[in-house]
């Protein structure tokens, strides 16, 4: 119904932003109210279902404006003692009623089956992802989940369905991001009132270090099976063998597939023997930051690359391997490297 | 949206209604055809000339028309400028506004399915606006809707009746300016009730507690006319008086009680029957000629209760001033009438004997009773009396009353109605504004003011039956004359409608409500008593809508997989037989009806993962493939109105 393009011509004159303490009142009180109900629910497992217990109602910014008008109007029909202006009243404030009702039991007997989030780079958006299902007769709609500040579209949970909906939230830091509360809301039917909940889960998204952008060359480090890193031959098929997990799609032979039905891996001359060592020690000297964004950057082109390659920091070695797995396993290990530490995010 | 308007269009200037859908038009082409959103500079000074054309329409921004009025240029403007959900919501809120202004303004027997359609427009568009998810069709919306009124309803229903109605204003209401309505005015001149008998418009509804008193003496005084001016004769200021006086004595100790609907006037006349003795209701009083009157004008449809003696004296003492005030005449007109007045005192010493002698002029010289009486000159008494002859009650009555205060007897001219016709239906009597009647009262000795009606001796058709049957006897017919039995019933029964209607919800106020405890067995409960009642009945809807909700966010039951499987049965008319699995029953379904065959095993295959595998979304899927199956002819529905696919889970 609302077209959200910004109009070209539009005047560019804003009203004084008189919410502003407003605002700074309800996030003074939005935090106060969360220590309340993190003291009185405590640390959260799923799966979880919604019970009235957790799940709190406020009214909205409309629902406060419809509470005045339906004051407004009701002063007016005593005043005019004017029945059919009761009768609107009285209707307004029972259609208020039941969305109130209709908001709660949105929310409530819904289950959360998971939360988690894939490992990002840094700077990169995560995602929150929250599993719902909602094993009753009837479809809950417009459920949003968020945390803080960053909300998830709307989505509905069919009856007797499932639905996924996903935070999208921005990382900065290298290390483990900890989503501590992730909040589900429902504003449905009106908008008059606002339903949620807060589930304390302490989600845990690895943050990986952002891949430098001018790293150095990746060296060539004599691999103990001598033979040289990055001289791979081209492309000799030696011959295919099963798949095994973390074997580089490219290596798959998808005609055999089409054919057979059997995942197999085609074995390359060369490249399956090859031996990498990306070590902290090679990077240039300067910031810790920067000498993992460089080993990050190395990770992923030697993945990319599909060597075989292994990883030495000062305090863990990972013995050489290939394909994606192994590939994520030495990324985690990069954002665990300390200080990268566990911090909130919201 | 627009529902909110419809009221608005009779009421406002064109220009307002224009602006409305020009307005809407310019949105709709903006959305459908990508034309371009009028841009702010366009907007703003167009606001302005706006509220500078309403406020030289009205003069004013106060009041009830003018401020809606501005409302609807208000909304008209926003729908151009419409982009964000916070635009619509603000949207709504006028066009809740713009229906309670309508009602502000007139209330009919309409506004009741008119309040119904609206909240339906303005509830689905609030459901539209305030979706955050993927867009959903129009009847996905509607049926929300409607599930939210039928819940909202029991919950109306409730506050309706125990909401406590407090009377009166808290602060002065902006009068309506210029609103006419037909009925009597505090002036007579000849030719104004005869004009006001063509209108079948209903005056009021009156319920007799006990019997009807009878058709002749049913005289509903509103206004006593004292002051003549050579032509009409005119009401005295409204005076307050004091309230319970001894003017009024009952004769006989039976007296009638009754209560009365009023339709607006904007007067402050009330109506009675002769005479009041006792009477309820706040701001109502009895003037000096013993009618009733209300502090306030009577702007919208008022309940009172009164109770007459048929048979009383009113005014057995008549002060010397009093009396030179009802014998007053201006002087230099209607001579011949003057004289005729000062003839028949010389005659008669008895003042009765006088009257009497004036009645039988009218009865036996060839007066006659018409709708259409013949134009009258300056000296309107005296043409008619001696020349025309031919009149409607309020010549016979003011030129009674003229001769009377000629021969030196205090006399006075009554407007108010006659008569009115029973509805046996409704059990009440209507009277409308063609009963409009006008009659006099002489002062006698002894006797105080006694009702001299000079119609009744001209045309006694009029008091004994009504104005249809008087003008029937003298050849001439009203415009309402309705001969067919069962027309008639219709509009008794319609009047009955509107009557109950008046009663039960334009009417209903503190008096009703109190009078509504009552009959429920509560003796005269106060605000606080209701307010406890509504809370208690609220919190009891509200518990039975939460069950409701809760319910249906409940798994299925097996139950509700047999009862659907038991519909789908009695849907296509085959029977499963004793100990037949549904998917033999699907079989034999598409054996013997093969346009069901393929929903049928959809749906046993459905009811099978359903009841058997617990599968949550075959059960889900049951009442949509239920609603598949079309109807054998010929079956009769078990259950009307329960159309297929009315389940929210599409």
């Amino acid at each position: 119904m609302t077209t959200q393009s910004p109009n070209k011509f539009s005047m560019r004159w804003r009203f004084p932003d008189w919410r502003k303490p407003f605002r700074k009142l309800r996030r003074a009180g939005d935090s106060r109210l969360s220590r309340w109900v993190k003291r009185r629910q405590g640390d959260d497992q799923l799966p979880l279902t919604l019970r009235s217990k957790r799940i709190y109602i406020l009214p909205t910014s409309v629902g406060v404006t419809f509470g005045i008008v339906c004051l407004a109007m009701l002063l007016g029909s005593m005043n005019y003692n004017n029945s059919m202006g009761f009768a609107l009243t009285f209707l307004l404030v029972a259609i208020g009623l039941v969305a109130m009702h209709r908001c709660h039991q949105n929310l409530s007997g819904l289950k959360v089956v998971s939360a988690s989030a894939n490992p990002v780079f840094a700077g990169e958006t995560a995602e929150i992802q929250v599993r719902l299902e909602n094993d009753g007769r009837s479809e809950r709609l417009d459920i949003e989940a968020y945390v803080g500040a960053a909300f998830s579209e709307a989505s509905d949970v069919p009856a007797a369905g499932t639905a996924k909906v996903t935070i999208p939230l921005s990382t900065e830091r290298r290390g483990f991001a900890i989503v501590e509360r992730v909040g589900l809301r429902t504003q449905f039917p009106m908008n008059l009132l606002n339903t949620w909940t807060w589930m304390y889960l302490s989600t845990r998204c690895v943050v990986w270090p952002r891949p430098a952008v001018d790293a150095p060359a990746r060296p060539d480090t004599p691999s103990p099976s001598g033979n040289k890193g990055g001289s791979r031959g081209d492309d000799d098929l030696v011959g295919l063998r099963d798949y095994q997990d973390g074997d580089s799609p490219r290596l798959i032979a998808w005609k055999t597939l089409a054919r057979s039905d059997q995942l197999k891996s085609r074995q390359m001359s060369g490249g399956g023997t090859s031996t990498t060592w990306l070590e902290f020690d090679f990077t240039p000297p300067g910031d810790l930051e920067y000498r993992l964004s460089v080993l990050a950057r190395w990770i992923i082109d030697a993945e990319r690359a599909d060597e075989n390659f292994g990883l030495r920091l000062p305090d863990q070695e990972i013995p050489p391997n290939h394909g994606l797995q192994h590939r994520d396993r030495c990324l985690d290990a990069l954002a665990a490297v300390p200080p990268g530490e566990e911090y909130r995010l919201a | 949206m627009v529902a909110a308007f419809v009221p608005q269009f009779g009421v406002q200037p064109v220009w307002i209604s224009g602006l409305l859908v020009l307005c809407v038009g310019l949105r709709w082409w903006a959305e459908c055809a990508r034309g371009l959103l009028v841009n702010a500079w366009i907007r703003t000074p167009l606001a302005l000339l706006c509220f500078f054309a309403v406020f030289q329409t009205y003069q004013t921004f106060n009041g009830v028309e003018a401020g809606s009025a501005l409302l609807s240029v208000m909304a008209a403007l926003k729908v151009l400028e419409t982009r964000k959900q916070r635009d619509l919501f603000v949207l709504l809120f006028i066009a809740l506004f713009l229906v309670l202004s309508g009602f502000l303004v007139e209330q009919y027997l309409w506004s009741g399915p008119y309040l119904v359609a609206a909240a339906a427009c303005i509830t689905t568009a609030w459901f539209a606006a305030s979706r955050r998810g993927s867009a959903k069709s129009a009847g996905w919306y509607l049926r929300h809707m409607r599930r939210h009124l039928l819940l909202a309803s029991p919950l109306l229903l409730a506050m309706w009746i125990l909401f406590p109605r407090v009377p009166g204003p808290f602060w002065a209401i902006p009068t309506s300016s210029g609103d006419s309505f037909t009925g009597l005015s505090d002036k007579i001149s000849p030719g104004d009730i005869s004009r006001l008998s063509q209108s079948e418009a209903v005056a009021f509804r009156v319920n007799f507690e006990g019997a009807t008193p009878s058709r002749e003496s049913l005289y509903w005084r509103a206004i006593v006319m004292t002051k003549f001016d050579g032509r009409s004769w005119a009401a005295n200021k409204p005076t307050k008086t004091v309230n319970r006086d001894q003017s009024v004595l009952p004769v006989a100790p039976r007296p009638t009680r009754y209560t009365i609907t009023m339709e607006p006037t904007n007067q402050h006349w009330l109506f009675a029957l002769d005479m009041p003795t006792e009477w309820s209701g706040r701001g109502i009083y009895r003037t000096p000629g013993q009618t009733l009157q209300r502090t306030r004008p009577v702007e919208k449809l008022l309940r009172y209760d009164a109770t007459s003696h048929l048979q009383y004296t009113a005014n057995t003492q008549l002060s010397s001033f009093a009396r030179r005030r009802y014998s007053e005449l201006p002087p230099n007109n209607n001579e011949r009438a003057r004289d005729l007045g000062r003839s028949l005192r010389s005659e008669y010493d008895n003042d009765l004997e006088l009257v009497n002698a004036m009645l039988s002029r009218f009865r036996n010289e060839p007066y006659f009773y018409t709708l259409q009486p013949p134009a009258l000159g300056r000296d309107a008494i005296d043409a008619f009396l001696f020349d025309t002859r031919r009149g409607f009650c309020e010549h016979y009555a003011s030129s009674f009353a003229f001769v009377m205060r000629a021969a030196g007897i205090p006399a006075r001219v009554i407007a108010g109605y006659q008569g009115g016709e029973r509805n046996p239906i409704a059990d009440h009597l209507t009277v409308r504004q063609s009963d409009a009647h006008a009659w006099t009262e002489v002062w006698l000795p002894e006797r105080g003011w006694v009702r001299v009606d000079p119609t009744a001796a001209v045309a006694p058709e009029r008091i004994e039956q009504n104005l249809d049957s008087a003008l029937r006897e003298s050849g001439e017919r009203s415009l309402s004359a309705f001969d067919f039995q069962f027309v008639e019933r219709l509009r008794l029964a319609w009047d009955m409608v509107n009557a109950r209607w008046n009663e039960w919800v334009l009417g209903y106020g503190p008096e009703t409500q109190q009078k509504f405890m009552r009959a429920l067995g509560l003796s005269d409960p106060n605000w606080r008593d209701l307010t406890i009642m509504l809370a208690i009945f609220l919190v009891g809807i509200m518990a039975a809508v939460t069950i409701y909700l809760w319910l249906i966010h409940q798994p299925p039951r097996p139950d509700d997989q047999k009862r659907l499987f038991l519909r789908a049965q009695s849907r296509v008319g085959v029977t499963a037989h004793r100990g037949e699995t549904a998917t033999a029953w699907a079989l034999r379904v598409s054996e013997v009806q093969p346009e069901n065959g393929l929903a049928a095993r959809r749906f046993a295959r459905d009811f099978l993962a359903a009841r058997y595998a617990g599968n949550l979304s075959a059960a889900g899927r049951l009442k949509s493939s239920l609603g598949r199956m079309r109807r054998r002819p010929g079956v009769r529905l078990r259950r009307l109105g329960r159309r297929s696919g009315n389940t929210d889970a599409s």
